[in-house]
């Protein structure tokens, strides 16, 4: 399969600007991430709040540049880009967010939320409107609705305005950003019928992001498991939650409610049972870096200590 | 110590709330009835705007008296309608009989105190403990809820501590006198999953510890699962189904309890498209005529828009447990 998307060693750290203080604050969000995601396909990422989903996927979207590493998207370095050059690649990915109430400005109208970005691509203005009516339609919006303002919509309906809003730019690649996190659960179910049957009909390829697991194992072709800013496992959805290897993935897995064996995992101290040779995970040591190693078929696990054989 | 009433049951019977902004009327419960026994989990499982923390403040007699108004109704504690009550009498069994947890801890402990100070304000007052006494109580309680370093804890704020910490001190105010019954308005909303399991493990194991029952609020049908004994359903302000747990997730009979089974994801139902429920949650202004789940339901006939459904005993699997449902055409084919 073609990739789309391939995340080298990103970084990003926040650092701390305060004027008078010596001391050094410095927060890395993301460290050393590197992924693939192939063309046509859901990439799941899964992690507890705070563990730099968002911030990876802010940076991938180059809303928030990372400090260092690369971008490729379909083989171009991105991140290396700027101004004029980048301008087209902005287009071609687009971002859902968690909260449609916030992603939607509450003093524009539909109509006019989403003309921005075409006159932005300098899409012709006569097509506009229809170009607009089109794009509602498609996610089940009623065209005659397009004067309204966000507040006359419910939470399902906004979130679909947003997607129609990503969709206007023709994307390739769409992050999700727990897109329906926020929604209730009768809604959910709409939603995530509308993401796939965009993707079938656009060839979209998607980056979600959530927490929650049952729906990335219901969704995703490949999951990644992210833990304090690292990926710490990856692999194809089936083989992942048929055998998760990295501790922590155990751990997060069996807290999912309607999990069957419902205890929590406790991470001991070296605990290798079960896993090929070679492997120690903990405990973690801050100094060294985790690698992420393919134990095969493409099922990578983060490792701090690997005696290499 | 004052004497205890020790209540075996807690009873809502066709409790009706409506609010009311000038012209607006809001129904926001429309007859609802449920029971809550000691030692038992019920859940009252609902979207956002069904009711289900209405249901609960309206416990707790926390309902805003301006816009609030209580049609019909009683709520039994034991013998005892605490909605006839006086204030001032509705007052001691808040906190002490009945206690609550809530959804956001950040928002409902005081910034400005000391942890301390909240957990023996409750002691001092419906106890009637003094200080030192108070103290050492709280620190046993704090024990109890699995929280380590006691004297530290009590003397910092609420923002010097975690998500899942607060949690586990407003649990600790909840159970600090004792209750017979608590109320747990989607206490674990708004954590992690791996926190979530442990502050649902932990109420669990203050249940069997303290007897105490457990109103449980969520709109989580996966959580609900793990913890339930009975389930009750609420949609648009009235209760469609309720049944214990194991009859309720093997034997679904309302069509808006089987849809929402139906439309949750898992790996199970990968490659399958999602069964969701078409439309929205009406708002309590505008409830539909007639059953409220009519316009969005899938055999729904022309009874369905104009009479509103009793609520019936339905055939249960298990010969001891009781089942009931809101519904016209419990005995209709369903087609998948």
């Amino acid at each position: 399969m073609e990739k789309l998307i391939e995340l080298k060693n990103i970084e990003k750290v926040f650092k701390s600007h305060k004027l008078i203080s010596v001391k050094k604050d410095d927060y890395v969000a993301v460290k050393n991430v590197s992924l693939d995601i192939e063309k046509n396909t859901i990439f799941g990422l899964v992690g507890e709040s705070g563990c730099g989903k968002t911030t990876l996927a802010r940076s991938v979207m180059l809303l928030d540049p990372p400090g260092s590493g690369e971008i490729l998207f379909n083989g171009t370095n991105i991140a290396a880009l700027s101004g004029k050059d980048l301008k087209p690649y902005r287009a071609r990915m687009q971002i859902v967010f968690q909260d449609p109430n916030s992603a939607l400005n509450p003093k524009m109208s539909v109509y006019n939320c989403m003309k921005e970005g075409l006159v932005n691509i300098r899409y012709p203005r006569d097509k506009i409107r229809f170009r607009i009516n089109e794009l509602l339609d498609l996610v089940g919006i009623s065209p005659g609705h397009a004067e309204r303002f966000p507040h006359e919509f419910s939470g399902g309906q906004k979130q679909r305005i947003v997607i129609a809003r990503a969709l206007s730019m023709e994307p390739e690649f769409l992050v999700l950003d727990e897109p329906v996190s926020n929604l209730d659960v009768s809604i959910q179910a709409q939603i995530i019928n509308l993401l796939l049957d965009l993707k079938d009909e656009f060839s979209l390829t998607y980056l979600f992001i959530s927490h929650d697991l049952n729906l990335v194992s219901y969704l995703s072709d490949q999951v990644a498991v992210m833990y304090k800013g690292q990926i710490v496992e990856s692999a194809e959805t089936e083989k992942i939650m048929e055998s998760p290897l990295h501790p922590y993935t155990l751990r997060l897995f069996s807290s999912a409610p309607g999990q069957e064996k419902n205890e929590l995992f406790e991470a001991e101290e070296g605990y290798s049972d079960g896993l090929p040779d070679g492997f120690t995970y903990f405990p973690p040591c801050a100094e060294s870096l985790l690698r992420l190693i393919d134990t095969g078929d493409g099922h990578k696990v983060g490792c701090y200590a690997f005696n290499g054989s | 110590m004052t004497e205890r009433i020790s209540s075996s049951t807690l009873e809502i019977k066709d409790l009706d709330v409506s609010f009311i902004q000038g012209e607006k009327e809001a129904n926001a419960l429309r007859g609802i009835s449920l029971s809550l026994k000691r030692k038992e989990v019920h859940s009252l499982v609902g979207e956002s705007g069904s009711g289900k923390t209405v249901t609960s403040t309206c416990i707790m007699g926390l309902l805003p008296p301006q816009v609030a108004r209580i049609n019909r109704g009683e709520i039994f504690l034991g013998e005892q309608n605490i909605l006839a009550l006086e204030e001032k009498d509705q007052r001691k069994i808040r906190g002490k009989e009945i206690a609550m947890v809530f959804q956001e801890p950040a928002r409902y402990l005081n910034p400005t105190l000391k942890v301390g100070e909240q957990i023996t304000e409750m002691l001092r007052l419906h106890l009637g403990m003094d200080k030192g006494e108070a103290v050492t109580r709280a620190l046993e309680i704090l024990d109890l809820v699995g929280l380590d370093g006691g004297k530290r804890i009590l003397g910092s704020y609420p923002h010097e501590l975690s998500g899942g910490m607060k949690q586990r001190i407003m649990i600790a105010i909840a159970i600090s006198c004792d209750p017979s019954f608590l109320i747990a308005d989607e206490p674990t909303t708004a954590l992690d999953v791996t926190l979530q399991l442990q502050i649902l493990n932990l109420i669990l194991s203050l249940k069997n510890r303290l007897d105490m029952g457990i109103l449980f609020i969520s709109h989580d049908l996966r959580v609900v699962r793990d913890i339930s004994d009975w389930i009750s359903v609420i949609y648009a302000g009235r209760i469609v189904e309720s049944a214990s747990k194991e009859e309720l997730f093997s034997n679904p009979r309302h069509p808006y309890t089987r849809m929402l089974f139906e439309s949750i994801p898992d790996a199970d139902k990968r490659g399958k498209r999602l069964k969701a429920i078409p439309g929205k949650v009406p708002d309590a202004e505008n409830i539909p005529q007639g059953c409220a789940f009519h316009p969005r339901c899938p055999i729904a006939e022309e009874i369905c828009g104009s009479n509103q459904p009793e609520t019936k005993d339905v055939e249960s699997n298990s010969a001891l447990d009781s089942h009931t449902a809101a519904c016209h055409l419990i005995g209709k084919q369903w087609k998948n």
